[in-house]
């Protein structure tokens, strides 16, 4: 393990992170800006390894530590412009009664990045695809190396994204030789994101122990250490979808502009969002008719949010395919030939339900999680029947997960239920996290616990009147 | 208020207790999460950071196999390998069950070797074959067409 390497990528995280966030004039309290541009600042260095290969530089360490330098320096000029000295947040330690609730995520936790690190990448889908082009980049020093002699027939995953591939090649050459340790960052500091968004809505015991659910989600939780796409594109997506609230909350285009680029993080981590993105337009029609814009801004708008998507669609197929994968891809090969058959759609939504969610394997997977956002919401709608902005957006979310899911089963045969939709539905799972830090009922909840924590006694006010 | 603070502590720990003592979370975090795995606690696994015993803890058996049959052709310094890989159903049918054959891709992944199925475009490129039978696994060299037809036939049925 070299720790020299890990600080300095960490740190070439961060600064790239930061400069876009700058650059979209993002402005979140230090804690969340903090893991935000961690997160931010993974993908954009994923592509050092392909500007290595355009060049026609060898895949090692030195030109590939120049061009993580490099991008991370073109993204922090922003920072330059405006160089404020750091200042160090202060630190809010966490009450008593959330550490019960701490200490056992802790301990998930701990178990989730040593595991990311002790071991070397292990599902079918990564040593036939990304880990495989990763670990033969690096010894050959070349993306397009012997692998591609070999018989793929079997798999069609080195036409993924170069996501991993880039990651992959750039920690097993910078920090330890399994890679993987950007899974831990992304999923480290996501977590501390949403406990802070958490935290911002409802008690902190409330908090802490919707967080530990969350956690406990054994599906969800192997994701954290077992490389794949669906974890980090869940953590995009959703993000994509929080500043979407933001803007349709206080309409600041440069939160629409950083939601549109999210959606198209997640676009590139796995082209299929693509479909998900298109099902979130109808709920920008309705709110730029409701705020009667004009018809120019509208499509303007509209096409901010679909361009920037599809410009990362076009660079994972038209620029990563034509360029790194020697090998004939026909996109219409991967459709439906049947697309006159939509029932299938309602099959894949019927067996979503059936054999995914509302069945004892749905709580193998997924643990009590869902039945607990189901309930909340089910009171949620029977007693109060007040929704928030941040709630009614999050529920649709989370239809466009379940839907689109159904769309992707139709339209790409090769995205089976036991295994695309049932990642894919990882998306849906902090959209309910979020629903639930707006549930009304948990609301009113949380509202009752801290009046009766900050109560004075009737006591003491009356021996001061 | 630090003593209603107490109090949410106390309520904390008593959720964390039930939530573990919920019979699917129980048998989850102890099975999977607190009980160390086959290959010991974190403290073990901190004395044993050699890149190629953590390969093997985490493949198993059959990455142990394939890593000596590499280490066989790098001894007797055989080049340009095509090794014909026989289909799991036939290799479980030979009683073989710890032995699970990898798609071409991942048997390359872990050994560097080129391989090919009973069902690869290429074939009838094979020039060694693993073979499986009488209660053993040895390495053929494939001389001539009939002997890759034989294997090729033999094969045939069983799945891959």
């Amino acid at each position: 393990m070299n720790f020299a390497g890990l600080i300095y990528i960490l740190v070439a995280h961060y600064l790239a992170g930061k400069g876009l966030l700058k650059l979209f004039g993002v402005q979140l309290k230090p804690v969340p800006f903090f893991c935000l541009c961690m997160i931010a600042g993974v993908p954009l260095l994923s592509f050092a390894p392909c500007f290595v290969q355009l060049l026609h530089l060898p895949v090692d360490t030195i030109p590939v530590f120049i061009a993580v330098t490099v991008i991370t320096a073109a993204f922090s000029i922003p920072l330059w412009r405006n160089f404020k000295r750091p200042q160090l947040p202060k630190i809010v330690f966490p009450a008593l009664y959330e550490w019960p609730y701490l200490i056992v995520c802790l301990w998930f936790t701990i178990f989730s990045v040593w595991r990311c690190f002790y071991y070397p990448p292990y599902s079918r889908d990564m040593l036939a695809g990304p880990e495989l082009l990763a670990e033969f980049a690096v010894r050959e020093k070349t993306m397009i190396s012997s692998v591609f002699t070999v018989d793929l027939s079997t798999s069609n995953n080195y036409f993924k994204s170069p996501f991993i591939t880039g990651l992959q090649i750039i920690y097993k050459l910078l920090v330890c030789p399994f890679g993987q340790l950007w899974l831990s960052v992304l999923f480290v500091c996501f977590i501390v994101w949403l406990y802070n968004m958490l935290r911002n809505r409802l008690h902190p015991i409330l908090a802490s122990l919707l967080l530990l659910i969350f956690f406990a989600m054994p599906e969800l939780f192997a994701y954290t250490f077992l490389m794949l796409y669906d974890y980090s594109n869940m953590i995009f997506f959703f993000l994509g979808f929080y500043f979407l609230i933001r803007y349709l909350e206080n309409k600041k285009l440069n939160e629409f502009a950083f939601s549109a680029f999210l959606f198209g993080l997640a676009t590139y981590i796995r082209t299929e969002t693509l479909i998900l993105i298109t099902l979130i337009l109808p709920l920008l029609l309705f709110y730029f008719y409701r705020w009667k814009l004009p018809v120019k801004s509208m499509a303007y708008n509209f096409g901010i949010f679909l361009l920037v998507p599809i410009a990362f669609y076009i660079i994972n197929i038209q620029v990563f395919i034509r360029f790194f994968i020697p090998i004939p891809f026909d996109l219409s090969q991967n459709i439906n030939p049947d697309l006159g058959n939509i029932s299938a759609i309602f099959r894949r939504l019927q067996d979503i339900n059936t054999q995914l969610i509302f069945t004892y394997k749905g709580i193998a997977l997924y643990g009590y999680f869902v039945f607990l956002f189901c309930a909340v919401f089910i009171t949620d709608l029977i007693w109060l029947r007040r929704f928030n902005l941040e709630s009614r957006i999050a529920l649709y979310a989370i239809m466009v997960v379940y839907f689109g899911l159904g769309i992707i089963g139709y339209l790409l045969p090769l995205a089976d239920l036991q295994n695309t939709t049932k990642r894919g539905l990882f998306k849906a799972l902090p959209l309910m996290l979020l629903y639930m830090a707006n549930s009304g009922v948990l609301l009113r909840f949380s509202a009752f616990i801290k009046d009766w924590e900050y109560a004075k006694p009737v006591q003491k006010v009356q021996k001061r009147k | 208020m630090k003593y209603k603070r107490n109090i949410l502590f106390i309520i904390s720990i008593i959720v964390v207790f039930l939530l573990y003592n919920e019979p699917f979370y129980n048998y989850w975090f102890y099975n999977r999460i607190l009980v160390p795995d086959d290959h010991g606690d974190i403290f073990y696994q901190v004395q044993h950071l050699d890149k190629e015993e953590r390969r093997e803890f985490r493949f198993g058996d059959s990455y142990i196999f394939y890593r000596d049959l590499l280490n066989q052709f790098k001894e007797h310094n055989v080049q340009n390998i095509t090794l014909l890989l026989p289909p799991n159903e036939y290799v479980h049918k030979m009683n073989f069950d710890a032995l699970i054959i990898p798609e071409p891709a991942v048997f390359y992944y872990f050994t560097g070797v080129n391989a090919v199925t009973k069902s690869s475009p290429d074939v009838r490129s094979a020039n060694w074959a693993l073979v499986a039978a009488n209660g053993k696994v040895w390495m053929n060299r494939l001389r001539t067409r009939p002997q890759l037809d034989s294997l090729l036939a033999l094969y045939k049925p069983y799945k891959d």
